[in-house]
């Protein structure tokens, strides 16, 4: 539960980032530069005088966004790939999993760069990137359950009464095989935010004056003696996420298996 | 009559892809099933029984014979044309928790075949017809299969078999795992159930006291071949081929002064990777003779009672004190 | 003379619902050179029994008390260490699975080695008394089969096998548990025959768990019948199958079709549902499901004895 509030909370304050605070992230003034958290800056200012509370909300909005729509677009395609892997014929799955093992054994950074070189930096890159990187894994997964519950009898008793392969797949398989695949995904939603934070840093992602919660954790690092409270501002929000996400996996893995739910 | 199977053989590959080895799993197996009828296929772990239901079915590829359901050629079929037939033949298996979906509720799960085929009703008031149907409460709609004891579970498995009022059901060991006050109750309901819907079965088991009592014809299979069949009957009055009145004899029953008059068999089951020649029951047979190693003996695939035996046993007999060949 | 005696063995698990008491003043021996049966349906007890026996509980289960007295000596004062000892040498199991009991990665020689590790006997001797373990449960090329693999053989001569290294150190007790269940007809008939055969050539004594009413009565001596963690009836093999006094032994006798000799229709069955074991009911535990249930019923019946025959129901008047 507490997970599922933490999440909430994140995103709501990323959606109504415009009403929450009356600052905007990217008004200068050189005048308030490295002011500490008051009542006016809840978390301070950075370098350049900017109000980090409203820089944390609306980087939210991008990292949030930036995470779940890439882990999402991951998790359809990987969890179509697997199904078909391994429910497909032999020589089908013998393929795509080489095919699988191709992708995974670029490096993450080597692929970025290509991407980068190849689209300019942009968050689509980011995106396309944990597309690439994800898929792989989650495709394994999904298709090495689905392998195991190929020749479940419960498998074969849907057969048995007609249900054609995309029931099956739906309605018998499915169900059976997304529970640990949901849990790792949002366990991977961090991951992703701090791909995008690392990107945007090595200016493959966000362009500043955007703001980025891992541009800000950057920017803290430089005055991390003097201000604290910026690298703060730009930590504390991917710890609360990544304890938030971690916490949702959680509760999913209870929601999606009703036999660890029978156990209390 | 509602399902022919004329010289039906399935074979499987074995073995690394340099060395694939073919096993003839069930080898030329021939019965008719009447409409309301029970069948009983009889025989240990290994005779084909489980592969032969499933190539009915069409869930197996067979590689030579004709199967016919409801006049319509089963083998031949695409998946296309298998689905309206496998509306009317429903199948059970073994397991009964576990031939239900784990992520699926009881209601869900007994109503299933109106989803497949596409069928409108009133869903949530057909489960709680099907399982009143089968002596389960309501309540049970919302449950999950593992919190299902094995009898209740197989009443599921039964009420989803009966869903859409099938010709035939096809129950492959519907009482293993069971325990012994829980197995009356389930057959009970195969036999009320068969009688008021008027339904044939194919009941495969290896439990030869269950098929006495509900079964009106049977057949003995042995590495994938039908030894004998005939009514029940008259089978157990009067078994004829040595395997039948081994299996016979076999069944401890809880009598501990029985008289055992047990038929001891002298060696294993041979593989089916070697099968032996001639009576491929020579090698354990106590009544063999030297010309069951060399002949095949004559398989009739007829409707009426049959026995693969050159020397078919008269009632009662006793195996020689000493095999005439080793 | 017993080699095992149960003493009012009473075993808890901790559950989320509360305490289940799978076990309630559980009390019976095993005689000298006997072989005695538990039959029992699922939920009964008869592998928490085994267990308790064994000393191998899971992590929430608990002796909370009685006695498991091992040739005069009680099992669960026992430490861990002695249990080892114990397990194995003085007491052997076989299981419902063979290959619970067979590495599948060991020849079954090195297995059969491994076995004989506390004699003193050399190499090529404990591989002899291998051989002839393994030609007295009939696998057949005794020599050639200690350098295979347990995979290399069918279902009953791996079970063979397990009983052959079980009674390798010729044990005073053979624990069985449903060591016929997994078998075939022909094969679980000839694994009896073979057990028997064992036990009088060994002369150990024999707890056959089952659930085979069948296999019991050919098998043993005497019977012990549990239901919902407790022993309600124990006699000789001819006492319990040819005069039972407790209703469910009645009513289960009556329910395997084996036991029918003319053809019906209709099985008897015993409807209803054990009780939950986290709130046991105060009398009899067998009231509910027992159609000859008078208000007597509601209070704990006495055990009964009658020439050595016991019952646990009010309706017995010794």
């Amino acid at each position: 539960m507490f997970g599922v509030v933490l999440v909430l909370l994140m995103i709501g304050g990323a959606v109504f980032a415009d009403l929450l605070v009356a600052a905007e992230p990217n008004r200068i003034s050189p005048r308030d530069r490295f002011q500490g958290p008051s009542l006016a800056h809840l978390m301070g200012t950075d370098q350049l005088g900017r109000d980090l509370f409203s820089r944390v909300l609306h980087g939210g909005r991008i990292a949030l966004s930036v995470a779940l729509i890439s882990i999402a677009a991951s998790l359809v395609i990987g969890v179509v790939l697997g199904l078909i892997a391994g429910y497909g014929p032999r020589w089908l799955d013998n393929l795509m999993i080489l095919l699988f093992d191709a992708i995974k054994s670029f490096p993450t950074v080597m692929l970025a760069l290509a991407l980068v070189t190849l689209f300019g930096p942009s968050l689509t890159a980011v995106m396309v990137v944990v597309v690439l990187v994800n898929v792989p894994g989650y495709a394994r997964i999904i298709r090495t359950q689905t392998l195991a519950l190929k020749s479940a009898q419960f498998v074969t008793a849907a057969q048995s009464m007609g249900a054609g392969t995309a029931r099956v797949l739906r309605a018998h398989v499915l169900p059976n095989v997304i529970g640990p695949l949901l849990i790792l995904a949002s366990m991977d939603i961090p991951v992703v935010i701090a791909i995008e934070a690392g990107m945007s840093f090595l200016g493959l992602g966000v362009r500043p004056p955007t703001p980025s919660w891992g541009a800000i954790l950057n920017d803290g690092f430089t005055a991390i003696r003097d201000t604290p409270w910026i690298a703060i501002a730009g930590g504390l929000p991917i710890i609360l996420t990544t304890l938030g996400f971690t916490f949702l996996g959680e509760t999913l893995r209870d929601v999606f298996d009703p036999r660890l739910k029978a156990r209390g | 009559m509602i399902l022919t199977v004329r010289d039906l053989e399935v074979t499987f590959r074995v073995g690394p892809w340099f060395n694939r080895q073919p096993i003839l799993a069930v080898a030329g197996v021939s019965f008719d099933v009447d409409a309301g009828e029970t069948f009983a296929l009889v025989g240990e772990s290994g005779s084909g029984k489980t592969t032969l239901a499933h190539a009915i079915n069409g869930l197996q590829d067979i590689s030579r014979g004709e199967m016919a359901f409801m006049s319509q050629r089963i083998e031949t079929s695409s998946p296309g044309e298998m689905k309206p037939l496998r509306r009317h033949m429903a199948m059970m298996f073994q397991d009964p928790v576990g031939s239900l979906s784990p992520r699926m509720k009881v209601g869900d799960l007994v109503v299933e075949p109106f989803r497949i085929h596409g069928i409108q009703a009133n869903l949530q008031e057909e489960a709680r017809r099907l399982l009143s149907l089968v002596g389960l409460s309501g309540d049970f709609s919302d449950r999950y299969p593992h919190q299902l004891s094995g009898g209740q579970a197989r009443r599921v498995g039964v009420a989803r078999a009966i869903a859409l009022n099938p010709k035939l059901i096809i129950a492959d060991e519907p009482t293993a795992g069971l325990d012994v006050s829980v197995q009356g109750e389930v057959l009970n309901l195969l036999n009320d159930l068969r009688e008021r819907l008027g339904l044939a079965m194919i009941i495969i088991t290896h439990n030869l006291h269950v098929v006495h009592h509900v079964a009106d014809r049977m057949a003995v299979m042995y590495l994938g071949r039908i030894v004998e069949a005939g009514e029940t009957e008259e089978m157990f009055r009067a078994p004829a081929h040595p395997y039948t009145a081994t299996l016979l004899s076999a069944n401890p029953e809880p009598d501990p002064d029985k008289a055992r008059n047990r038929i001891s068999l002298p060696a294993e089951v041979p593989s089916l990777l070697a099968r032996p020649p001639g009576c491929e029951f020579h090698t354990r047979c106590p009544w063999a003779q030297a010309r069951c190693a060399r002949e095949t003996p004559y398989t009739e695939n007829g409707r009426k009672r049959h026995v693969a035996c050159h020397t078919p046993l008269a009632p009662g007999a006793r195996p020689p004190a000493t095999r005439s060949i080793q | 003379m017993n080699v095992l005696g149960i003493r009012n063995l009473n075993v808890t698990f901790g559950t989320e619902g509360g305490p289940l008491r799978a076990l309630r003043n559980v009390s019976f021996d095993v005689p000298r050179h006997r072989i005695v049966g538990v039959v029992g349906e699922s939920g009964c007890g008869k592998s928490t029994l085994i267990n308790a026996i064994l000393g191998l509980l899971a992590d929430n289960g608990q002796v909370e008390s009685g006695q498991i007295l091992f040739e005069e000596r009680d099992l669960t004062q026992m430490d861990s260490l002695e249990m080892q000892a114990m397990r194995g040498s003085r007491i052997s199991t076989v299981f419902q699975d063979p290959m619970g009991a067979l590495n599948p990665v060991i020849s079954v020689g090195k297995q059969m080695l491994h076995i004989q590790y506390r004699s003193d006997l050399g190499r090529t001797e404990k591989n002899a008394r291998s051989v002839e373990m393994l030609r007295r449960v009939r696998i057949p090329d005794p020599k050639s089969a200690l350098s295979r693999y347990p995979h290399e053989f069918s279902g009953g001569m791996k079970q063979r096998i397990a009983i052959a290294m079980a009674m390798m150190m010729e044990p005073v007790l053979l624990i069985a548990d449903e060591p016929t269940t997994a078998l075939d007809a022909t094969l679980e008939v000839a694994t009896i025959e073979l057990l028997q055969e064992l036990q009088a050539q060994i002369g150990c004594s024999v707890l056959f768990i089952s659930h085979h009413l069948g296999v019991i009565a050919e098998l043993c001596d005497d019977v012990v019948v549990m239901y919902a963690g407790e022993v309600v009836e124990r006699g000789t093999t001819r006492q319990i199958f040819h005069d039972p006094l407790h209703p469910y032994t009645e009513r289960l006798l009556r329910c395997d079709p084996a036991g029918q000799s003319t053809r019906t229709r209709h099985l008897p069955t015993i409807p209803g549902e054990i009780p939950d074991l986290r709130d046991p009911p105060k009398g009899c535990i067998f009231a509910d499901r027992c159609d000859r249930r008078e208000t007597i019923c509601e209070t704990a019946p006495p055990e009964v004895e009658m020439g050595g025959h016991r019952a646990c129901c009010h309706r017995v008047k010794p």
